[in-house]
């Protein structure tokens, strides 16, 4: 899910030094309205002709002395105006030079990247942004061989063998993962341990009735990582299990709804749970809510709303007063699941604009009546007021 | 028994009370000395202000800065700086690219600064991110129009207002004289005062209108503090390529301002001599009311007041007059600086880097000097009479002869002062070698010496006068006699005018042999036809460039027979930034460079193969000299350029270096062309061809063309505006004279009324009355000027030989001109008629009996 790209990408706006003035038409992006096959390794990378797109790479780590971490490591991209718009040009003037000078800094693409590390013995929660144009090398993504970067922070293939994807190769794929910030240093090898697993229909996930407000949307809920955590300049051995999102759009949230709650799950037997719940302004869990089964054997199972319960056990209040839902229990009957999920820190919030909640979890439950265990990451959007949400952003 | 203490404060109240024009002509003189100080303290730091905000504004925090060469750097350093940094959880540095250029809008020069926003906002830092504006919506169009819309800008909010754009207008933007059109897509944020002179775009933008593709002009840098920071500077040494240079951008701006510091200490010499006259008037006037007061002091003496007590009296009233004309001369200071501002700005723009002062720098220390200049000049003109009429034995004071007496041997002992003051100027300008500061301080030694000597000489001649005259008219005779007597009074004010009268002729003097010897030296040089150069601010701007489609319809057009080209940049070098010329000379164009050192017949030789010749003011200022070798940074590095030789040139005075184009090309890869020289084939008329080149240029760029008759006047009209403030500054520091010498010949007329009244009783008509009152002022004026006259052309041998030397390494031929002496004798008579009129109309019209019933 994730959609507070656009929220995330209007903050970048921010960076400007400029008080808007008049805006130009909208022009068409590609929409997301019907199925399609998706293509590996085609749909790693980019999707210009969509107006947003994310790489989103969460995972709970542990170093050999065993002390426990997690991670994000996200890659927006996202397209001021479709690449076959044309762009508004002043009249020239009698005897100036129309068009003159090229540059390689002229771009319609922004990359904005999130990497946060949750540091439990330290009880440290730290992040940081980045954010270039996809032009000159600065920022950009590409399928073949697969790689995403900001700066310095990518998440790229370094596999022998170029010419191995990874739908027909999965396990040969190894990816590099690394990003820094203040204090922490990551580098990981990441090794998808299944296939991509298709959400929604076929991978269309539709956010709401409008046609438009749909992504494509695949998951590698299993990702080996191994590698280290430099914390305060000492090098830590880490491994773990993480999980890729890959998400391209041209809509966004319907009027109603300002925020989710997003969970994605690895339980111990091997299975996987994703479920999103969308919340709309009176607070009411909306039926465009979502989400998908991943049995033991790689099996994807879409969920609807009514297959998934959620239950608030308890909140956790932000320095500002800003209140997020801090335990929960699932209860899905039909996959005979009952669980609860806690957050291994309650202070995962990233004071982004617009700020949001992004954290590691336990999960503690039983499955059939047999006790199972688990870990994931939640992602809650929409708490921290709505003035910069994602819904003012159309 | 002594006298209370109030009673001599009131003595003292009452005094100025009954003499309120006296003390009005004091504060006047004081006032404008202090106000002249202000008014340059502003005007120049108003002007570094605003240069120094204008570089801040962009990327306020960096600390460092790397920069090219004339063509800047490849944009492949920030990419490569960017994504290649190495993984690190300590600080790490900061970068953001800059692109930036003079674009002309409206007829106001703005700094075009492209940035990239995203590494602007990083090196703000994250705790200072900008404000939101109003909804996400508006933000993202802002986004949307600053990346995708060509010719998106955005200025400060009265900037805008001040040129008449609203947002969303559009607007032409001019550079290097070829015209975009720009859309003011918003404003910018907050309310600094760096941003009235920036006009904001994408760096993208600015690369395509400066004709910088792929070219950065600089890498702004943000290093952490502490180790990691010392250890990230010294790995990004490594990292950066030849011709790259990095320093701290401290030392950037210090440089830049370094450039003027020449021209400042002129203005400050020029304050100082403002000072330095109303000191000598105040003097005067302090002096002159004391002696005005001698009965009454010497009654409180009598009354058994104290020598302290009157001693503290004569300088509390010298510090209340110090205060006053402080704080009245720091108002006018503020006033005159406004326009001063405007002088300066003007000059700046002309020779140094472009600057637009927009708010007014008053100078912390300002007002303290201020303060300091009235109330010290104040005190030190006054100690000296206040010590003397404490000194003075109660009975002695009564009488004027003894005063007289001494003042007579105090202008005979100033003389001898006078001329150890000329000799010690000479010591110090000959044991001083380079130093500029000492060849003001020779100056003004010069100018004290004059206005030591001038009340011996303002006597002897009186004398010698009355002498002359003593069988024709005993009017006559009796008026410079009566001069002769009056020193103590007339003395010092005639010695200030002396002083002014001889800064004028001085000044005037080297104004007008540079003039001559800029004109010569530009009819030598200048020995094309026709010259065409791309416009705009600043010199040595790499966006001052000839489009070269433009630039081969020139060179096609017909009649032009031959060429010259010329790239004027500046580049990098160990030893700071160099003007660098290079040029390709056509073969008529060779004798227009004068040599003043190295070999004629192997110099040109040497500079085909890549030598430098450095002008004059470079030589001196790096004290180079043929043979010598001057490391510049090239494209692949620093390079060791041989110095071929030195040649005459006035310029800046930050002088320039010249190198072959071709070699240029080669070292620095540009091939831009900022101007070239045409020469026309026999018998074509220089204004017909201008109208065929202005046509070949076809409107594709605005190009200055003008004919060498043209250039000439140009070059002319801006070394006069250069001088428009020594002018002004002198014109102030004679006006105060005047003043002085009005004051103190009006204050003397006044206190002899008596005199004069006998006189009349004793049949002296009025008309008498009115020409023996002015015919001493006259013969007083007369006096200064003789004073001054030698002392004057002194001063200019010692302003065009030492300080200009000194200052900017020109050598300025002497060329003497009626002309300027005229100024200083309309001055001195002037001055002198009008400090004659008041007396001399009451002395004319005074009651004979009313004056003498006193006695």
């Amino acid at each position: 899910m994730r959609a507070q790209a656009l929220a995330a990408i209007a903050a970048a706006a921010m960076a400007l030094p400029v008080h808007a003035g008049r805006a130009p038409p909208p022009p068409s992006f590609a929409q997301a309205l019907a199925p399609k096959p998706l293509e590996f390794p085609r749909d790693q990378g980019p999707h210009p002709a969509f107006r947003q797109e994310w790489w989103y790479l969460t995972g709970n780590l542990d170093s050999s002395a065993g002390q426990r971490f997690g991670f994000e490591l996200t890659f927006f991209r996202f397209a001021l105006a479709p690449p076959s718009a044309s762009i508004p040009a002043p009249a020239q003037p009698a005897g100036s030079r129309p068009g003159a000078g090229r540059s390689g800094w002229r771009t319609r693409q922004i990359y904005l990247g999130h990497f946060a590390v949750t540091d439990v013995s330290r009880h440290r929660f730290q992040f940081a942004v980045k954010r270039a144009r996809g032009a000159l090398g600065l920022a950009g993504a590409r399928a073949h061989p697969f790689r995403v970067w900001i700066g310095n922070w990518r998440i790229g293939r370094i596999s022998a063998h170029p010419e191995a994807t990874m739908a027909s190769r999965p396990r040969g794929a190894v990816w590099r993962v690394q990003a820094d910030e203040r204090g922490y240093v990551l580098t990981l090898t990441a090794r998808p341990l299944m296939p991509p697993v298709l959400n929604g229909e076929r991978g269309l996930s539709r956010k709401s009735g409008q046609p438009g407000d749909a992504t494509y949307y695949y998951s590698i809920p299993r990702v080996a990582v191994r590698g280290t955590i430099v914390r305060d300049g000492r090098p830590l051995q880490v491994h773990g299990l993480a999980w890729l999102d890959r998400e391209w759009g041209s809509g966004g949230l319907g009027p109603q709804q300002i925020g989710w709650q997003w969970f994605g799950l690895q339980l111990g037997d091997g299975s996987c749970l994703m479920f999103y719940a969308l919340r709309d302004r009176g607070g009411a869990e909306d039926p465009y809510s979502a989400g998908t089964w991943v049995d033991a054997h790689g099996q994807a199972h879409p969920l609807s709303r009514s297959d998934v319960r959620i239950q608030v056990l308890g909140h956790w209040t932000d320095r500002s007063g800003v209140r997020y839902p801090s335990r929960w229990r699932l209860l899905a009957p039909a996959l005979g699941l009952d669980i609860t999920v806690q957050p291994i820190l309650a202070d995962q919030e990233l004071m982004t604009s617009p700020r949001y909640w992004e954290g590691a979890v336990d999960v503690a439950g039983t499955r059939a009546g047999r006790p199972i265990a688990g870990r994931g990451y939640v992602e809650l959007v929409g708490y921290a007021g709505t003035t910069d949400g994602p819904a003012g952003i159309r | 028994m002594r006298a209370p203490v109030p009673m001599l404060w009131a003595a003292s109240l009452r005094h100025f009370l009954r003499h309120p024009a006296q003390l009005a002509l004091a504060l006047v003189a004081l006032t404008a000395g202090v106000a002249t100080i202000v008014a340059v303290n502003i005007a120049t730091a108003s002007s570094r202000r605003a240069f120094e905000l204008s570089m801040r504004a962009v990327n306020g925090p960096a600390t460092e800065v790397i920069t090219g060469g004339p063509q800047g750097l490849a944009e492949t350093l920030y990419s490569r700086l960017f994504t290649g940094a190495p993984l690190s959880g300590s600080p790490q540095p900061v970068y953001a690219p800059v692109v930036e250029g003079y674009i002309t809008v409206r007829g106001q020069v703005l700094q075009l600064v492209g940035v990239d926003p995203f590494a602007s906002a990083a090196m703000q830092g994250p705790r200072q991110a900008m404000p939101a504006s109003a909804a996400g919506g508006t933000a993202l169009t802002a986004m949307r129009r600053w990346f995708l819309e060509r010719g998106a800008v955005v200025m400060a909010g009265g900037t805008a207002r001040q040129l008449g754009i609203r947002v969303g207008g559009p607007l032409t933007v001019s550079i290097g004289g070829v015209r975009h059109t720009a859309t003011l897509i918003g404003l910018i944020r907050g309310n600094r005062p760096g941003d009235a002179t920036l006009i904001l775009t994408d760096i993208a933008q600015a690369q395509a209108w400066l004709g910088l593709s792929g070219r950065l002009t600089r890498i702004e840098v943000r290093m952490p503090q502490g180790p990691a920071g010392r250890a990230a500077l010294a790995q990004l040494r490594l990292e950066l390529p030849p011709g790259a240079q990095l320093e701290r951008t401290a030392g950037q701006l210090r440089q830049t301002l370094d450039m003027t510091s020449a021209f400042s200490t002129n203005l400050t010499a020029m304050s100082l001599l403002a000072l330095l006259v109303s000191a000598l008037l105040i003097y005067g006037a302090v002096s002159f009311t004391v002696v005005q007061r001698r009965r009454s002091i010497a009654t409180l003496r009598a009354l058994g007041a104290t020598r302290q007590e009157i001693l503290t009296i004569v300088l509390i009233e010298a510090a209340t007059l110090g205060a006053a004309g402080a704080g009245l001369g720091v108002l006018l200071g503020l006033a005159v600086g406004h326009e001063l501002i405007r002088l300066v700005s003007q000059t700046v723009n002309d020779l140094y880097y472009v600057v637009a002062v927009r708010q007014v720098a008053l100078p912390a220390g300002t007002l303290v000097e201020a303060l300091g200049a009235g109330l010290g000049t104040a005190l030190a003109a006054s100690l000296l009479p206040a010590i003397e009429v404490a000194g003075s034995a109660p009975q002695l004071g009564l009488r004027r002869s003894v005063l007289e007496e001494r003042a007579t041997l105090l202008a005979r002992r100033l003389s001898w002062l006078g001329l150890a003051f000329a000799l010690a100027a000479c010591a110090l300008i000959e044991v001083s070698g380079r130093s500029v500061l000492a060849g003001f301080a020779a100056l003004f030694l010069l100018l004290l010496s004059v206005a030591a000597v001038t009340p011996s000489l303002l006597r002897a001649l009186a004398r010698l006068a009355a002498r002359a005259l003593a069988g024709a008219s005993s009017v006559a005779r009796l008026a410079l006699e009566d001069v002769a007597a009056s020193l103590s009074r007339t003395g010092v004010a005639v010695a200030a005018l002396g002083m002014a009268i001889a800064a004028m002729i001085g000044i005037s003097i080297m104004v007008a042999s540079f003039r001559a010897s800029l004109r010569d030296w530009l009819v030598q040089t200048m020995r094309a036809d026709i010259y065409v150069a791309a416009p705009g601010p600043g010199v040595g701007r790499p966006e001052r460039r000839i489009e070269p489609a433009v630039l081969q319809a020139l060179l096609a057009t017909p009649g032009v027979a031959d060429h010259s080209a010329s790239r004027s940049v500046i580049v990098h070098s160990p030893r700071g930034d160099i003007a660098l010329d290079a040029l390709h000379l056509a073969p008529g164009s060779y004798a227009g460079i004068e040599l003043t050192a190295g070999d004629p017949r192997t110099v040109w030789r040497a500079y085909a193969r890549g030598a430098l010749l450095l002008s004059e003011s470079l030589a001196w200022r790096l004290r180079l000299r043929p043979g010598d070798r001057l490391s510049l940074i090239t494209a692949s590095g620093p390079l060791e350029f041989p110095i071929a030789g030195i040649y005459h040139q006035y310029g800046s005075g930050v002088g320039s270096a010249m190198v072959s184009l071709r070699v240029y090309r080669r070292m620095w890869h540009d091939d831009s062309v900022t101007a070239v020289g045409l020469y026309l084939a026999h018998g074509i008329d220089a204004a017909q061809e201008i109208a065929r080149l202005t046509a070949a240029a076809g409107g594709r760029q605005a190009l200055l063309i003008r004919s060498n008759a043209q250039i000439r006047a140009m070059s002319l009209q801006i070394f006069d505006r250069t001088f428009v403030i020594t002018r002004v500054l002198y014109w102030l520091a004679a006006a105060i004279a005047a003043i002085g010498l009005v004051s103190a010949l009006l204050a003397w007329e006044l206190d002899r009324t008596r005199e004069l009244s006998v006189l009349r009783a004793l049949g002296l008509t009025p008309r008498g009355a009115a020409a023996l009152v002015g015919a001493q002022t006259v013969f007083m004026g007369a006096a200064a000027l003789l004073a001054a006259i030698p002392a004057g052309l002194i001063i200019a041998v010692v302003l065009t030989k030492v300080v200009d030397k000194r200052a900017f390494g020109w050598r300025i031929e002497m060329h003497l001109h009626a002309a300027q002496f005229t100024n200083a004798l309309a001055l001195a008579l002037g001055a002198a008629l009008l400090a004659a009129l008041y007396p001399a109309w009451r002395a004319a019209r005074g009651p004979i009996a009313g004056e003498m019933r006193e006695e």
